[in-house]
């Protein structure tokens, strides 16, 4: 290869980079985490654009402030049934975000949790073993640190971010699950 | 696009949780592509696993088993009936100081929970309810000859790593490191594995450079139980009924995940002499015993580590090896 052909390589490579800090953790991509997770499967991607009610509704049920006006589910269908919905959150964790999927099962409960990409030092990123806490939880106060999720030393500020977003997922799918508020 | 991943990288790596587990999983293949089905086929094994395996579902073949009528067989898979001939192959080998049959006794010591101290009349009913030579294997038939449980607790997770290796090879993996909630297997590359230290699970204290086999290490502090402000070991020996003596912790390397897994408890059980002397002269089976004691952290292990085990970085242990010679 030549000095310039070498050059224009490492130019595009600091490119490609140069939308994520140099110790940036990218795991899989979000069609990547969809075809692993849904293999052979029919995903359709929603956009769905949350009312002022639906909003109060989901900050209420996550216990936290308001999430974004504008959600995309990504609902999958294998062999004709219904096999769950993933969702994207990107979060902050100290200064730098944490991109996870949420693959919620059709009854409601977390199927699978996964990482898709860290930025924060890899001090800060838990073992894997705390992610499946999750797995089979539902919406629910004990879905908190310190209750059924356990907290991690020297990752705190991690485990409040996932969790926080995990219950954000649970509680926007739950009022897309029930479009009108309950009378 | 938010997420951008090099193309051509032939080595993926995942974090996640799935169904009853998580798990953590570095897999090198020919392509990306191949890489991420590869991992992907290990991940769906160890969910397989689970499903077939697990007492906290009601809907697996061993509780069914376990709900089976005494002496009546029950035709299981052979994935099952596999994990079941080398758990009862294990309670065979080390005496008993493994057995699979201990679900009586989690109960009892309430270890699913936050723990309890039995009535010595619920402790012994319990005992009575131990023995693995009361569970019948025949082919894929299984007997309970008496009233009995089966706990996946000490073999199930390394039985999850041995089918998540098969699956990663037959995908066409060259290699991969698989941590499965703090249980390791690498096969095809080198990796260095770090034991923590008996007391304070997040710190290392010593690492092991492995290119194949399965890391499983048991020790009390990973649960960390207490009842009425006294520690409660979740190491049961089923010989006595009771918690085994607190040593520390013990490491097993051994080719299958599934043997390192129920060998790592039964050593813990035996402590750690005889530990070393079950490992002498088995070949393929390598311990380590890791003990806090007043001179600080002293490392007991078998001679065949001797050119793979080392302190980790800025720790002090006295490493000795069963050869009789001592490295610091």
């Amino acid at each position: 290869m030549s000095a310039v052909r070498k050059l224009g390589a490492l130019a595009a490579l600091i490119a490609v980079l140069g939308a994520t800090p140099v110790w940036a953790k990218v795991f899989l991509t979000t069609e990547e985490a969809l075809k692993l997770a849904f293999p052979g499967c029919t995903v359709q991607r929603g956009t769905v654009y949350l009312t002022p009610e639906q909003l109060e509704r989901a900050s209420k049920a996550s216990g936290q402030p308001p999430a974004q006006a504008v959600v995309n589910p990504y609902a999958a269908t294998c062999e004709g049934k219904p096999a769950g919905t993933a969702y994207f959150d990107v979060h902050r964790v100290r200064t730098l975000p944490e991109t996870i999927m949420v693959v919620v099962a059709p009854d409601g409960t977390v199927r699978r949790i996964e990482v898709l990409a860290f930025n924060e030092p890899e001090d800060y990123l838990p073992k894997a073993a705390w992610y499946g806490q999750f797995v089979g939880k539902k919406l629910g106060d004990e879905l908190s640190l310190k209750q059924a999720i356990r907290p991690i030393s020297g990752a705190t500020l991690t485990a409040r971010a996932t969790t926080e977003a995990v219950r954000r997922v649970l509680a926007v799918h739950q009022v897309l699950a029930t479009p009108s508020a309950p009378k | 696009m938010l997420l951008a991943v090099v193309a051509d990288a032939a080595t993926v790596e995942r974090r996640l949780g799935v169904m009853g587990t998580s798990l953590q999983l570095e897999v090198a293949a020919a392509d990306r592509a191949s890489a991420l089905e590869a991992s992907e086929a290990a991940v769906r094994a160890i969910e397989q696993t689970e499903l077939r395996l697990s007492t906290w579902r009601e809907d697996t073949e061993l509780s069914r088993l376990n709900r089976a009528p005494i002496g009546t067989p029950l035709a299981l898979t052979e994935q099952t009936a596999a994990d079941l001939k080398l758990a009862l192959s294990c309670a065979e080998a080390t005496g008993g100081a493994f057995d699979p049959t201990v679900g009586a006794l989690v109960e009892a010591w309430g270890l699913r929970g936050k723990g309890r101290i039995p009535d010595p009349a619920s402790l012994e009913r319990a005992r009575e309810q131990v023995g693995h030579a009361r569970l019948a294997l025949d082919g894929r038939q299984a007997t309970r000859r008496a009233e009995l449980r089966v706990e996946e607790g000490g073999f199930g997770k390394g039985a999850s790593l041995d089918w998540a290796a098969t699956a990663l090879k037959r995908s066409g993996a060259t290699g991969a490191w698989i941590d499965l909630g703090g249980q390791v297997l690498v096969f095809g590359r080198e990796a260095v594995v770090s034991i923590a230290h008996p007391a304070h699970r997040e710190q290392a204290a010593l690492e092991l450079v492995v290119s194949s086999g399965s890391i499983s290490t048991s020790g009390n502090s990973e649960r960390g139980l207490r009842v009425d402000g006294q520690p409660l070991g979740h190491l049961l020996d089923p010989r006595s009924g009771r918690p085994a003596a607190d040593v520390g912790s013990v490491t097993v390397l051994a080719a299958e995940a599934g043997w390192a897994d129920c060998l790592s408890t039964a050593l813990y059980v035996l402590g750690p002499t005889a530990a070393l002397a079950w490992v002498r002269g088995r070949p393929g089976v390598e311990v380590v015993v890791l003990e806090q004691t007043s001179a600080g952290l002293r490392a007991r292990a078998s001679a065949g580590l001797r050119k793979i085990l080392r302190a980790a970085p800025g720790v002090t242990v006295q490493l000795q090896f069963d050869d009789g010679k001592v490295a610091r």
